[in-house]
């Protein structure tokens, strides 16, 4: 028996949530489950979307459409027939690259958490360049990739007030997350370096560059 | 067509939004006075959900290059055509070849809705007509200074305003905003709570289409967090380590990391999004069985809304010409002139 619990945030959004933390096995139940409620109620009025998170599918409703009782019955219906007997991998040899500018003007917050962890800044670049990220899920603004598997000896905390502007392409840390802003926004995410890669174009379809479910890596240029 | 002579802090095309897309990091837009956009709509005799221009903070003015119907809704205050003609706001007029419209900067809100009848003709972008302030997939969709913006079916029908007691039981601010708690503060933070409900907090001028940043006492509770990125969504109440709440509106980004309090409800968002910088609140706890309740009343209230007709006079009197609006029962709506504009109360 699959275990989760439904958590309800404000008056229009539900989580399925299935675990904790940033968990590779948890996020392809995750994935799992966020396919079989797509197929089953995505269509649905009632249903205005469905998404991924680390631990979670989120659901947002339109609770003058259906009770919030009766959804949530209709949710754990459709997990208890639907049992994951094994999640194969098939995406765990898709990797895609992602060429890297890292520090100096492209990445402003590179030398304070050298300065922080004791580690050069080449040390910081080879560690974050050598491995392959799971995308958990794209959040935040459009194709942005949430990477787990961030190697502890980088990890560093928000900055504690967000910037009113990050140029697109910028790479960041915050907390054991990695991830790449598409976008030039707001945010409170510690820019190591950036990529020229376009990771969201509105004439392709779909027009997400990078998936969720996939991996990829970052290259030094 | 309309040309836009001045935008004013930002102007876009919206309608309810674009649903669907979060897992694509794409979130909702649309209107962010959901009531007044859709009385501009009701003004023009258009569909609920017809595009319609959102002009925050005011300062739009452009000019109209064809004969049309349109409305201006939103906080109470007037809009001039003609640079002469000083209307109310919820009115429709009717505009001919080459009349200006002009929406002053107003005191009692920050958002307006204008309206044109048979609507603009426009293109959808991801199933939507609303403007995404923070990338640049729907520029489209933003309005620009010089640009002329093209009529769908241009349709003049009767001139009509409300003045109907829904915008004041709503949207005006009474100083107390709802908020539905998370469960996780409900459980285990009661002390938080009691603090946050008794702290005056206060509007800052850090506000966009994506949230609203508050002023007020710091609070210390969740200073130390390292929280893993999860969902957000429209009315969302984070606050950061910095201890000053945030609230996201319709442009936010779809997952955040800050620590999520709760979330005000679709009762509140309208009024919310209407207070201007400065204006003070308490929050107040709400099940979200109770605020959905008293949405529902609200819906229930706004389509019940009586529209009348008037007729507009500009008179000459001592050498100064004065605005009048006046309703089919021969009662005064708004009297101007170029100092002072009065509304009537029926």
């Amino acid at each position: 028996m699959q275990s989760y619990n439904i958590n309800f945030h404000g008056d229009s959004t539900l989580a399925i949530n299935f675990g904790r933390g940033i968990d590779e096995n948890i996020n392809n139940i995750v994935h799992f489950y966020m396919n079989i409620l797509e197929k089953n109620i995505l269509s649905k009025q009632y249903i205005l979307d469905i998404y991924p998170t680390y631990n979670s599918v989120v659901i947002d409703y339109d609770f003058n459409l259906i009770e919030i009782l009766k959804l949530k019955n209709k949710i754990k219906k459709i997990i208890s027939e639907n049992k994951i007997e094994s999640i194969k991998n098939n995406d765990l040899n898709k990797v895609i690259e992602i060429p890297v500018n890292y520090g100096g003007e492209f990445g402003p917050d590179l030398l304070q958490i050298s300065n922080s962890t004791g580690l050069s800044e080449k040390e910081i670049i080879s560690i974050h360049s050598s491995k392959n990220y799971r995308v958990h899920m794209l959040g935040f603004m459009p194709g942005f990739p949430y990477l787990g598997g961030l190697d502890k000896r980088i990890s560093f905390p928000r900055l504690t007030e967000p910037r009113t502007s990050i140029p697109a392409g910028s790479v960041g840390i915050a907390g054991n997350q990695t991830g790449i802003y598409p976008f030039s926004s707001p945010g409170g995410w510690n820019i190591i370096g950036k990529t020229n890669i376009k990771l969201f174009d509105i004439n392709k379809s779909p027009p997400n560059f990078i998936e969720s479910g996939t991996y990829l890596r970052f290259v030094a240029n | 067509m309309i040309t836009i002579i001045s935008t004013g802090t930002l102007s876009s095309f919206q309608d309810f939004g674009r649903f669907g897309k979060k897992k694509y990091g794409i979130s909702n837009s649309g209107c962010l006075d959901k009531f007044s956009f859709m009385l501009s709509n009701l003004l023009c005799k258009n569909n609920k959900n017809e595009a319609s221009i959102e002009i925050i903070s005011g300062g739009f003015k452009g000019v109209f290059l064809k004969e049309i119907t349109a409305s201006i809704t939103g906080p109470e205050g007037f809009f001039i055509v003609n640079e002469k003609r000083k209307i109310k706001i919820n009115s429709s007029v009717n505009l001919k070849k080459n009349d200006t419209l002009f929406i002053p900067p107003n005191n009692n809100g920050n958002i307006f809705y204008l309206s044109v009848s048979g609507g603009f003709k426009l293109e959808k972008i991801l199933g939507s007509y609303s403007y995404h302030q923070p990338s640049d997939i729907t520029n489209d969709l933003k309005i620009v200074t010089d640009h002329t913006y093209l009529f769908n079916k241009p349709k003049v029908i009767k001139e009509r305003f409300t003045d109907d007691i829904f915008f004041k039981k709503y949207l005006d601010n009474k100083g107390i905003i709802y908020i539905n708690y998370d469960e996780d503060i409900l459980e285990l933070h009661p002390k938080f709570i009691k603090i946050f409900e008794n702290t005056d907090y206060y509007t800052s001028n850090q506000f966009s289409r994506q949230g609203i940043k508050l002023i007020g006492e710091k609070s210390n509770f969740f200073s130390d967090q390292n929280e893993i990125s999860s969902e957000v969504s429209i009315g969302t109440l984070q606050l950061p380590p910095n201890g000053l709440p945030i609230i996201l509106l319709n442009d936010s980004q779809t997952t955040g990391g800050y620590k999520k309090i709760g979330s005000i409800p679709k009762l509140e968002l309208s009024k919310f999004s209407q207070l201007k910088p400065g204006s003070k609140i308490k929050f107040k706890g709400v099940s979200s069985k109770d605020s959905n309740k008293l949405f529902n009343e609200m819906v229930k209230d706004f389509d019940l809304i009586s529209l009348n007709d008037y007729c507009f006079y500009n008179l000459n009197v001592n050498g100064g010409l004065i605005s009048v609006q006046i309703s089919e029962n021969n009662s005064i709506i708004s009297i101007a002139n170029n100092e002072v504009f009065n509304v009537f109360k029926e």
